[in-house]
């Protein structure tokens, strides 16, 4: 018998023996499919709220990986079942294999062809998103296009979740373990390089966002939506989380051909992931909350958390030896992450203040706000230039192809060319990085963050942002916040204002350019 | 044949106090499990007998020295596992199975799957194929175990504890079973039991483990004629210890009462009476010992007696 039929007959085999959370998963996947594919055929007949149970019983197969992943790698975790699978007639990559091959066709493969079927009835059926004139009715349901997209997001969702589980599966020997790290591991990778890119970046530096960029990145594959984003872009990118998820299960079988049964029972097989999961969570943790709540009321629950996992995990004797080596390290993370803040800092978030986008910024929209009091000097407070209308209470943009009318006068749409846009840039940054950059600037910083500049009466908060969209259909912001002090933001504004084509904020045209 | 060569294995474990110190379950074991036989293992608890049984079947990895099947070392190969079946102490891995899913899943990784020879025997033990093993007895339990395992057509069997908590009549049943099939292939099988009559009674050879290091290994009828109870009598006082020592006998354990004495010595009984003709005694007897006796006067000497263990 050749080696990839052994393979697949053990898989086969293995597969056999979880008929039941197979069952279950059918159930689920089965009526998700059949609602879904009901409502997508049927959605010019019924009203506006057109139910999404169906697509949500879908995601719920979909995120039931993890469920299959400890099912089938119990060996990991159950000493018994360990004399059991390693006594079995194969080598460790042959049992690895065989184990990805059954959670194939556990769970891949049902979530794949269920959401398939749904998908494709769907996108046949061609009834999203249209507009019934006779009773002015709107039904909003998954245009062939949409389908697409939450089919390879759910595709990959679910790779990204199972590779995850296997991970955890293989460098955890205890089933709580299993568990705990693996959604601590899924909210940490998916938010650690985001947010660590958000505060050491973007809240220093400035963001460009770009669809595409940033949710498509592998750690985000449960979070990757972008409505502008394209199919084609949503497949190619969805195709390449999936292999690299693949990858990273391929990876772990380095520390699965290491293990034998005496490592089912103990919580922590595998060290490194261990404190990589727990740095990337604490990462995590810090970059979303650190500026949110008051640093010290956050590194104080983090300490309490860290400990809480550290003691749970351990399950040995505890002494307090043990407790003052984990708090030693907890500090020691927590000073590494706030030393990497402040290097941010001190280099102006690595560099990314100087950004400059290489696209053709020609027609963008420009806004230039020092955040002063209106009524104290309305000429640092806005300057505005470009073709289009903003929203100031969504703070979205949207483009005006036709001329403006204000106050019965017909103001011709002008555009503002990529120099001058590029002028403005210039200067915004030549101010942003001449900020204050001293330690007690960071001290304040990190206690208040970027946007709370409030309480500091001689700082301002100043913004810059430019949207446009390029040739390609494509929108790109960018956006710097950046705290300086009240003289500076001044000069700034004169410096800006000298240049001659933006309005103050305060002018009736101030949604349209005017010529310089 | 399998051949185990200077085996040691430690396990990580934990002190007070949290600092780490190595456990050591085997010290440098040797031994040779020839083919067609039935090998016992016997041990104190903790001595060690599961982790070589684990080692043997390629359930743990192996630290030191090397474990070959036919010539094959068995970790991480599928060729020389194919040819032994393991049975730990527990049958809760399988309570999920039914007769029939048992049957499927090991004839999916054993090539050799008899599936004839597994209905004949769930036939003749009348086991119910659909009923998951959970709702078993014990006893049914082992049984639908040894028949999968008897079906898997496998060279080795290794049972651990296998017959433990059964009851007499059941034990008796599986054993017939047991010893049939796998005699009429010409099988080997390697049971570990507390039991150590029933090792006697069982097994053509067998050795003893005391903290993780081999105390003998070799044929059972060799094992119980290897060491002698001797009873002396010698006018006006006991025959000491040291003086049986003199004579060149290794004392396993010494008694007297008044001037009668007596010892567990190494050696057959010829010749631990030749040895004994140079004490002038007035009366001499030995007495065949039985596995059991054995076991316990060996584990004695080694400080695992009763009177040992209270004194510490």
């Amino acid at each position: 018998m050749s080696r990839c039929r052994r393979i697949n007959r053990m898989a086969l085999g293995e597969a056999r023996t979880h008929g039941r959370v197979f069952t279950v998963l059918n159930i689920i996947l089965g009526v998700g499919c059949l609602l879904q594919c009901f409502v997508g055929a049927t959605a010019d007949i019924l009203d506006s709220n057109v139910s999404d149970v169906g697509c949500i019983l879908l995601c719920v197969g979909a995120l039931m990986g993890p469920v299959f992943v400890v099912g089938v790698f119990r060996e990991m975790h159950n000493r018994q079942q360990s004399d059991v699978v390693y006594a079995l007639p194969m080598s460790a990559g042959e049992r690895y294999v065989s184990k990805l091959l059954a959670l194939v066709y556990l769970h891949i493969l049902p979530v794949a062809v269920w959401s398939g079927i749904a998908a494709l009835t769907t996108a046949l059926a061609d009834k999203g998103y249209r507009y019934n004139d006779w009773f002015y009715r709107t039904y909003e349901c998954f245009s062939p296009d949409m389908c697409g997209k939450v089919f390879a997001v759910l595709i990959a969702g679910m790779m990204f979740l199972d590779a995850i589980a296997v991970v955890c599966s293989v460098c955890c020997g205890r089933l709580a373990e299993i568990h705990y790290l693996t959604y601590l591991a899924v909210i940490a990778v998916s938010a650690a390089p985001l947010l660590l890119r958000a505060q050491l970046m973007e809240k220093i530096g400035g963001q460009v966002v770009k669809p595409g960029l940033v949710y498509f990145r592998w750690t985000l594959s449960l979070l990757a939506w972008d409505d502008n984003a394209s199919l084609g872009m949503y497949v190619k990118v969805c195709l390449v989380n999936c292999l690299i998820s693949v990858a990273v299960m391929a990876l772990v079988f380095l520390v699965y051909r290491r293990r034998d049964a005496g490592a089912a029972g103990k919580p922590i097989v595998s060290r490194i992931f261990f404190e990589l999961v727990l740095a990337c969570g604490l990462v995590a943790y810090y970059a979303l909350l650190l500026f949110a709540i008051s640093p010290a009321a956050a590194i104080a629950l983090a300490g309490v958390v860290y400990l809480v996992i550290h003691i749970i995990s351990f399950r040995g004797i505890l002494s307090g030896t043990k407790i003052v080596l984990w708090t030693v390290k907890f500090f020691v993370t927590t000073a590494a992450f706030i030393l990497l803040l402040w290097v941010a800092f001190a280099t102006d978030g690595f560099g990314a203040i100087r950004y400059v986008p290489t696209r053709d910024m020609d027609g963008a929209c420009i806004k230039v706000d020092t955040e002063w009091d209106y009524y104290e000097d309305p000429r640092n407070c806005i300057l505005y230039a470009g073709p289009y209308s903003y929203d100031w209470d969504t703070g979205q943009y949207s483009y005006k192809a036709n001329d403006v009318w204000v106050y019965g006068m017909r103001i011709p749409r002008r555009d503002v060319s990529d120099w001058k846009v590029r002028e403005v840039i210039k200067i915004f940054q030549k101010y942003a990085a001449d900020r204050n950059k001293d330690f007690s600037a960071f001290l304040d910083f990190f206690m208040n963050g970027c946007e709370t500049a409030n309480g500091f009466e001689r700082d301002r908060v100043c913004t810059l942002k430019i949207w446009f969209r390029g040739a390609d259909g494509e929108d790109t912001v960018m956006a710097q916040d950046v705290r300086m002090t009240s003289v500076q933001a001044h000069n700034m504004m004169q410096e800006i204002r000298e240049l001659g084509f933006l309005n103050d904020g305060n002018t009736a045209v101030q949604n349209t350019a005017v010529q310089p | 044949m399998i051949e185990i060569n200077n085996v040691t294995m430690e396990f990580a474990g934990k002190r007070k106090g949290g600092s780490d110190g190595a456990v050591r379950a085997l010290d440098d074991i040797t031994l040779r499990i020839p083919d067609g036989c039935v090998y016992g293992f016997l041990g104190s608890n903790g001595a060690g007998k599961s982790t070589l049984m684990r080692l043997m079947c390629g359930v743990y990895r192996m630290q030191q020295g090397s474990i070959t099947v036919d010539g094959q070392n068995v970790w991480n190969n599928p060729a020389a596992k194919s040819e032994i079946f393991f049975i730990n102490d527990e049958t809760v891995q399988y309570a999920d199975f039914t007769m029939k899913t048992l049957a499927k899943y090991y004839a999916s990784y054993y090539e050799k799957f008899s599936m004839e020879l597994f209905n004949r025997l769930t036939d003749k033990l009348e086991l119910p194929r659909d009923r998951k093993l959970a709702t078993f007895s014990k006893g049914m339990k082992r049984q639908a175990i040894v028949v999968t395992a008897l079906a898997c057509g496998t060279k080795y069997l290794v049972m651990d504890e296998a017959f433990d908590g059964l009851d007499p009549a059941m034990r008796k049943m599986l054993k017939d079973i047991i010893v049939d099939e796998m005699l009429d292939r010409g099988a080997t099988l390697i049971i570990s039991s507390h039991n150590v009559t029933e090792i006697g009674e069982l097994c053509d050879r067998a050795m003893l483990l005391h903290k993780g290091k081999l105390v003998f290994d070799n044929e059972i009828d060799e094992v119980r004629g290897g060491v002698s109870k001797v009873q002396l009598v010698k006018k006006r006082a006991a025959v000491s210890r040291e003086e049986l020592e003199e004579l060149g006998l290794t004392v396993l354990s010494h008694s007297a009462t008044g001037i009668v004495t007596q010892a567990v010595v190494k050696g057959t009984e010829d010749e631990v009476l030749q040895k004994l003709t140079g004490l002038e005694t007035d009366y001499v007897e030995t007495v065949p010992l039985t596995l059991e006796e054995v076991f316990i006067y060996e584990l004695e000497a080694r400080g695992y007696g009763y009177e040992s263990l209270s004194a510490n």
